[in-house]
C-alpha cells in the first residue's frame, strides 16, 4: 500500500500507538484511593476542592429532589461539588458491585438493608461509628430506626427515611362496588381473600382483587412475623419449609378463588420496577407498596388511591428504614461524605426539600418542622405511617448475607407455583433447600 | 478461513534468521509496529485476563477481598450441587438448538428471494439487513419486551382477530420462544453471506439442470444446496457460537433475572448473575472456563460433521 511509504504517516501512527499505551496504563492506575490518608472520625474538608459522586436508585422525582439538596450543600460549602448516578432498582446493585470491584464506586451509596450485612462485612462501606456525635448527629433520630443501620454494634448506614408496608387500594374501582376496605385493614388473610374475590367478581374479572403477591419477600416476612417467626435467625432461615409451603398455598388458593390475579399479570412487577405496578396499570385493585411510594404511584394514575395495612395482626409491621446512605470505604473524602449524609438527614432545609419521597424524615425535629408545609397527600402518608408503626412489632436484626439470593429464589418459587410448573409444596421445598445452601455459602 | 488468516499473518520476523536481507527484517519490524495496537489488545484485553480468570476459577473471590485458593471446589459444586447451573445448561442448549436452525432457514429463504437482480433489490437487501444492525442492542430488547408483554402490541394485534394473547415474555412457557424469534429476526448477517454464496453458483448449472428436466425444488436440493454447503457450513459454525453466547436480549427482557421462573436463564446470564450479582467471581470464572471448553467441543463436532455434508466444488475434479 502507498501509505506504507509515507514517513509522516508512520510517525503519526507510532505516536497514536504511544498515546494508546499511555492511556491504557493510566486507566489501570486510576481509581486509586486517598482514604488511607484520612483519619476516621476526622473533620469534613472545608478548604480543598472535593468532588463526590452520589448514587441511588429511584425515579425522576427522586433525582430532582436529591439534586436540589446536593446543590444546597454546594451553596453552603462551595469547595464540595457532586456528580450523580441514578437508575431503577433492578440491576442497581449489579452496578454498584461492578464499580466496587473496579475500586471505583461512588462516594455516597444508597442501599437498603438487603445488602447491608454483605457490604459491611466485605469492607465496601465505611464504619461510620467514629463520626457519630461529631460530624454525624443521631440524637434526634428514633433509636430503633438508627439501629437498623448497624451491623454487630457498628454503624455502617444512616437511615435516610423510614417507611412501612402497605397495600395500596384503588378507591375509584372499589368504592362504586360498595367494597371500600376497612380503614384499619382486614382482620385476617382469609377475610382479605374473600373481599378480594368479591372485587374480582364484581368487576367481571376486568380488574383482579389483588395482585398475586406470593413472590414478595417483604410480604412473606410480614406474614411470618404474624406467626411469631422471622425471615432470618442469624445466618439461617428463621422459618420452616412448611411455612414457605403454606404461604405459597395460601396464594394458590387466592388465585383459584379469583381473589388474586393470575401469575402472568403479577410477574412483570416481580423484579421491583415501580412502573410495572399493577394498580397503576389498572389490572388489579390492590398491590403491595411501601407507604412512601404513595405519592409517586398516585401521580402515575388518574384513580384515587388509599393505603391500608396488610391483612392480619399489626405485629407484622416494623419500623424500618426505607433506604440508607453509606460512605464508600475507599472514597475520595469519607469525612466530607459523612457530612453530606448528615446534611440529608438532619438539616431542616434539606428535609423540607426531600418531603416523604424516600419515606418519612428520620429526624423528629425536622419532621415536626416540615410537616405543616406538606401537601395533603404527604400528610396522609405521614398519618398512615404513624398509625401503623405505633402498633408495630420489634425491628428484626439486619438480614443475613445472601438475602439478595433468597429474594430471587422466592420469586422463582412463586413463579414456578403460579404458572403451575410445580405444586406450591414442591416449589417451597426447592426454595427452602436452595435458600439454605445460599445462606451457608454466603457466610463461609 | 484458514487461507485468509495466513494471508493476514505478519512477516515472520524471528524465524528469518541470519541469512535474510536486512530490508526484510526492517519490514518485519514495521509489520509488528503496525500490529502493535492489535497485539496490545490481544495480550492486555484478551489473553492476560483469560489466564487470570483461569486462576480465579480455582479461588473464592468476592471482588472486594483478595482471592482465596480453594482448588477444584467451584467445579465440583457446579457439577454436583447447583441445580440452577444444570437448568441454565438445558435452557442454553434449547435456545441454541432452536434459534440457530430457524435463523439460518430464514436467512437462506430471504437470500433466495433477493439474489436475482430485480428492480429495487438493493433497497430490499438493505432493509432486511437493518434488524441485524440493531441486533445486539439493548434498545431492541426493550422494544421486544413492550411488544410481547401482556398488554403489548402483539396481543393488541391478536385481539383484532379475536384471539386472547398470553403475557408472552412473562410466562415461563413462552418467554424463551420470544427470544428465539428475536434471534431469528436478526438474520441479516448470514443472509448477506448466503447472498454472496448464491452469486458464486454459475448460472449454467441451473440451465443444465433445467434442460435435464429438474424442477425448482430439485434444482434447489441437488444444485443450490450442495454448491452452497461451504457457505452454509461457515454460517452454521458462526451462528452456533453466537447462539450459545446470547446474552443481551435475555438479560434485558427478563429484567436482569433470567426469569420468569428461570426460563430465560441462559448460561451467560447465570454466569453474570453469579459474578456481579452474588459476588462469586471465582465461581463465575469456573463457569466461563467450562463454557469455553464445552463450546470448543461443540464447535469441533460441527467441524467434524462438515466432512459428511459439505461439498467443495474442487473435490469433484480429483
Amino acid at each position: 500500500m502507498a501509505i506504507l511509504g509515507s514517513a509522516r504517516t508512520v510517525r503519526s501512527l507510532l505516536a497514536s500507538a504511544a498515546v494508546l499505551a499511555v492511556l491504557a496504563t493510566a486507566a489501570c492506575g486510576g481509581g486509586g484511593s486517598r482514604a488511607s490518608d484520612q483519619q476516621a472520625g476526622g473533620p469534613p474538608e472545608r478548604e480543598q476542592p472535593v468532588q463526590l459522586e452520589v448514587t441511588w436508585w429511584g425515579g425522576p422525582a427522586r433525582a430532582e429532589l436529591t439534586q436540589k439538596v446536593l446543590d444546597l450543600y454546594t451553596q453552603k460549602h462551595p469547595n464540595v461539588t457532586f456528580t450523580t448516578q441514578w437508575q431503577g432498582y433492578s440491576g442497581y446493585y449489579d452496578k454498584v458491585n461492578t464499580t466496587a470491584a473496579g475500586r471505583n464506586a461512588a462516594d455516597i451509596i444508597q442501599i437498603d438493608n438487603r445488602v447491608l450485612r454483605e457490604y459491611s462485612s466485605k469492607g465496601l462501606i465505611a464504619d461510620l461509628t467514629p463520626w457519630v456525635g461529631s460530624t454525624l448527629k443521631s440524637d434526634q433520630i428514633d433509636e430503633r430506626l438508627m439501629s437498623t443501620g448497624e451491623v454487630d454494634g457498628k454503624l455502617y448506614a444512616v437511615p435516610l427515611a423510614s417507611n412501612a408496608q402497605s397495600y395500596v387500594v384503588d378507591k375509584t374501582v372499589v368504592e362504586p362496588l360498595g367494597l371500600l376496605p376497612p380503614e384499619t385493614g382486614w382482620a385476617s388473610w382469609e377475610e382479605f381473600g374473600e373481599w378480594a374475590s368479591k372485587v374480582t367478581a364484581a368487576t367481571g374479572r376486568t380488574v383482579w382483587g389483588v395482585r398475586d403477591e406470593s413472590a414478595d419477600l417483604g410480604g412473606f416476612e410480614f406474614w411470618l412475623r404474624q406467626q411469631g417467626k422471622n425471615l432470618y435467625d442469624g445466618q439461617q432461615l428463621g422459618f420452616t419449609e412448611d411455612d414457605a409451603a403454606r404461604w405459597l398455598e395460601m396464594w394458590a388458593g387466592f388465585r383459584q378463588s379469583g381473589a388474586a390475579s393470575p401469575a402472568e399479570v403479577a410477574q412483570p412487577a416481580n423484579a421491583g420496577d415501580i412502573s410495572k405496578n399493577t394498580v397503576i396499570t389498572k389490572q388489579t385493585a390492590v398491590t403491595f407498596s411501601w407507604d412512601n411510594q404513595y405519592t409517586e404511584v398516585s401521580k402515575a394514575t388518574d384513580h384515587e388511591l388509599v393505603l391500608v395495612p396488610l391483612p392480619g395482626g399489626p405485629e407484622g409491621a416494623y419500623i424500618r428504614s426505607s433506604q440508607f446512605f453509606t460512605a464508600y470505604s475507599r472514597g475520595e473524602n469519607v469525612a466530607t461524605a459523612v457530612d453530606v449524609i448528615n446534611f440529608f438527614v438532619n438539616d431542616p432545609e434539606a428535609g423540607a426539600i426531600l418531603g416523604t419521597e424516600r419515606g418519612l424524615p428520620p429526624n423528629d425535629q425536622v419532621r415536626e418542622a416540615v410537616l405543616p408545609n406538606f401537601d395533603d397527600k404527604l400528610k396522609y402518608v405521614v398519618a398512615y405511617d404513624e398509625r401503623v408503626t405505633e402498633k408495630a412489632g420489634d425491628t428484626p436484626p439486619t438480614p443475613a448475607q445472601g438475602d439478595v439470593q433468597v429474594r430471587q429464589l422466592l420469586i422463582t418459587a412463586a413463579e414456578n407455583s403460579g404458572f403451575g410448573r410445580m405444586t406450591p409444596r414442591a416449589a417451597a421445598a426447592e426454595f427452602f433447600s436452595q435458600a439454605t445452601a445460599e445462606l451457608e455459602r454466603a457466610a463461609s | 478461513m484458514v487461507d485468509t488468516a495466513e494471508r493476514q499473518a505478519p512477516p515472520t520476523g524471528p524465524r528469518t534468521g541470519a541469512g535474510v536481507r536486512p530490508g526484510r527484517r526492517k519490514e518485519a519490524i514495521a509489520g509488528y509496529v503496525f500490529l502493535s495496537p492489535w497485539l496490545l489488545g490481544l495480550f492486555g484485553i484478551t489473553l492476560l485476563p483469560m489466564l487470570y480468570s483461569l486462576y480465579l476459577s480455582f479461588t473464592d473471590y468476592d471482588l472486594l477481598q483478595d482471592p482465596e485458593w480453594v482448588g477444584a471446589e467451584n467445579y465440583v459444586r457446579m457439577f454436583t450441587d447447583d441445580p440452577r447451573f444444570w437448568n441454565s445448561v438445558g435452557t442454553t442448549l434449547l435456545f441454541a438448538v432452536t434459534s440457530v436452525p430457524l435463523k439460518l432457514a430464514v436467512a437462506l429463504g430471504v437470500a433466495l428471494l433477493l439474489y436475482r437482480n430485480r428492480r429495487g433489490v438493493g433497497l430490499y437487501r438493505s432493509l432486511y439487513y437493518v434488524p441485524s444492525l440493531l441486533g445486539g442492542s439493548v434498545a431492541i430488547a426493550i422494544v421486544w419486551q413492550t411488544l410481547f408483554g401482556g398488554q403489548g402490541a402483539i396481543n393488541g394485534l391478536l385481539a383484532v382477530f379475536g384471539i386472547t394473547g398470553r403475557a408472552w415474555i412473562n410466562d415461563p412457557a413462552f418467554a424463551l420462544g420470544t427470544l428465539v424469534i428475536l434471534a431469528a429476526w436478526q438474520f441479516g448477517a448470514p443472509m448477506v453471506i448466503f447472498l454472496a454464496g448464491l452469486k458464486q453458483i454459475p448460472a449454467e448449472m441451473f440451465e443444465a439442470a433445467a434442460l435435464d428436466g429438474a424442477g425448482r425444488f430439485t434444482q434447489f436440493w441437488h444444485v443450490t444446496l450442495p454448491l452452497l454447503s461451504p457457505v452454509l457450513f461457515f454460517n452454521v459454525v458462526l451462528e452456533t457460537i453466537a447462539g450459545f453466547q446470547g446474552f443481551t436480549a435475555a438479560f434485558v427482557i427478563s429484567g436482569g433475572t433470567g426469569g420468569p421462573a428461570d426460563s430465560t436463564l441462559l448460561y451467560t446470564v447465570y454466569l453474570y448473575l453469579r459474578g456481579f450479582g452474588d459476588f462469586q467471581m471465582g465461581y463465575a470464572s469456573a463457569m466461563a472456563w467450562v463454557f469455553l471448553i464445552a463450546l470448543g467441543i461443540i464447535t469441533a463436532f460441527v467441524f467434524r460433521s462438515g466432512s459428511l455434508w459439505v461439498h467443495y466444488a474442487d473435490e469433484g475434479d480429483r
